[in-house]
């Protein structure tokens, strides 16, 4: 039984250590929680942030337990798995994981912001080269056709799209 | 196309470039993901099939890669496959499940595109020596070319958003193969990597399983892509390779200063069994090949290319020599095959 309040299983083991000798306790959680809360910050041991080696077992102990609650609304992909894996479904997983996945982050990366260059995807020169393909496709068949005046029109508009695309 | 590879040997294999002896190549890689689409532990059939698609559209429509030609995995048989390992063009993760996956590559293979691997796209550029700024500016090029005509997936917190965390963010890994006998001979190898993991650079041998090594073949890569900008992380990677190479450099005087007469008898003997062995399996012709090379390096054998020796090792792994005569083999087969492709090849000098 918990030697502070007699009325609960002692499922705790604390150890004081005080003018260097050991003091073993033995409490129920919550009395457990109660000393806990006690001792002032800075007497407790911090935590040493060692290895920084990225093997996967290390990484996976900075996920913490599984979060059962956790599922990517877009690929059905679970916390759960992710762990076991360490792969991602999909783009939204990041978001949907996004508050366990920044202690992983800065383990491996020592990081969790991006800093690199932005994509510059451009829908309009995406659209030009969609035409452009099938100007050319339609080009080859008023040549096949022998229809001459059709290609050199054709040939004329591919010139502009070109033209745009400098 | 596979016919014509066995017949040349890659551009990045050629020994040409800076310090082709103690840096046998280079390599810039990138990862990126299309946006809309599931990643590849969630993708089904169909979703490939669409990736595989756009990819091949996106890159008729660009002047500058529509001259790569695309070779879709699962249409070749296995001794294909294995053969595009060994030159790593394909990795065997492709192959478990081949169907619309393949790669788009520029016949010299400098540059290649994996398509549908761990993630949708895997843009790679190798040059040979020690060459980053080059496959550096090339696999940006690319990235950056590509990405104008297909979206990828991205966030403004973390970055390019790929399959795995250890690539998120930049999605961009440096890698570098290392010849270092010196190191190996000299027992520095604990050392060596200590200070490497330091530096935030993983290593591993080339050739071997596990933790063995074969040929003295090692592959540096870096390993953070987050934090960073693309620029820091070349810069950092180079450094890490200038202080690895000094570190073999070093290795080496330590060596011939202290045991010349071992070093030189052993050269001289590798050198006589690859002249002369009738049978020859995979991991002694890699360890012979090291001490022949180490040869060359020191200025002790003056008779043989680098690129001799670099298309040797290519040549001499199974797949390739299985294609290289014609048929499947046995492994005591290739032994036979091999002993006499490398005294063949040694002659050309």
């Amino acid at each position: 039984m918990c030697e502070m309040c007699g009325l609960n299983p002692a499922t705790v083991t604390v150890i004081e250590i005080v003018d260097g000798k050991k003091i073993v306790h033995h409490l129920c959680k919550s009395c457990a929680e109660k000393i806990a809360m006690a001792i002032p910050e800075k007497k407790k041991n911090p935590e040493k942030i060692t290895a920084k080696s990225t093997k996967l077992s290390s990484v996976r102990e900075k996920l913490g337990p599984e979060k059962k609650s956790l599922v990517c609304p877009n690929c059905g992909l679970t916390f759960e798995e992710f762990k076991k894996v360490l792969r991602f479904g999909c783009e939204v997983c990041y978001e949907a994981f996004s508050e366990a996945l920044v202690p992983l982050l800065e383990e491996i990366h020592r990081s969790a912001q991006y800093r690199g260059r932005k994509p510059i995807h451009n829908k309009a020169r995406m659209n030009i080269l969609k035409q452009k393909n099938e100007l050319e496709e339609k080009l080859k068949e008023a040549v096949e056709l022998e229809d001459f005046e059709e290609a050199a029109k054709i040939r004329d508009e591919l010139k502009e799209l070109e033209d745009r695309l400098k | 196309m596979i016919a014509n590879l066995v017949e040349k040997s890659p551009m990045w294999l050629t020994g040409k470039g800076p310090l082709p002896e103690i840096v046998i190549s280079s390599r810039a890689r990138i990862a990126r993901n299309m946006k809309g689409f599931f990643f590849n532990l969630k993708a089904k059939e169909k979703d490939r099939r669409n990736i595989e698609k756009i990819t091949k559209e996106a890159l008729d429509v660009i002047p500058d890669l529509n001259s790569l030609v695309y070779v879709p995995v699962g249409q070749l048989d296995a001794l294909d496959q294995a053969f595009l390992v060994e030159r790593h063009l394909v990795s065997l993760d492709l192959l478990k499940d081949p169907l619309h996956r393949g790669v788009a590559m520029r016949p010299d293979e400098t540059l290649s595109i994996m398509v549908n691997e761990e993630d949708h796209l895997r843009i790679q550029s190798i040059r040979s020596g020690f060459n980053l700024e080059e496959v550096f500016k090339e696999a940006l090029d690319v990235e950056e070319k590509l990405g104008e005509t297909v979206e990828f997936a991205f966030s403004e917190r973390f970055g390019y958003l790929t399959a795995c965390p250890t690539n998120v963010g930049l999605g961009l890994r440096l890698s570098i193969l290392l010849h270092l006998p010196g190191v190996v001979y000299n027992k520095d190898l604990e050392k060596l990597f200590k200070a490497l993991q330091e530096r935030k650079v993983s290593v591993r041998g080339l050739y071997g399983e596990g933790s063995e090594v074969q040929g003295n073949i090692f592959q540096l890569s870096s390993r953070i892509t987050l934090g960073v900008t693309e620029k820091d992380v070349l810069n950092e990677f180079k450094k890490t390779v200038e202080f690895t190479i000094d570190f073999e450099k070093k290795a080496r005087s330590a060596l011939l200063e202290e045991k010349r007469d071992i070093v030189e008898d052993r050269i001289y003997r590798s050198l006589a069994t690859l002249q002369n062995a009738r049978l020859l399996s995979f991991r002694e012709t890699a360890e012979h090949a090291s001490a022949v090379r180490l040869g060359v390096g020191i200025g002790l054998l003056l008779d043989i290319k680098t690129k001799t020796l670099n298309e040797l090792l290519l040549f001499s792994q199974p797949a390739h020599l299985q294609k290289l005569f014609g048929k499947e083999m046995s492994p005591q087969e290739r032994d036979i095959r091999r002993a006499s492709y490398v005294r063949a090849k040694l002659k050309t000098g």
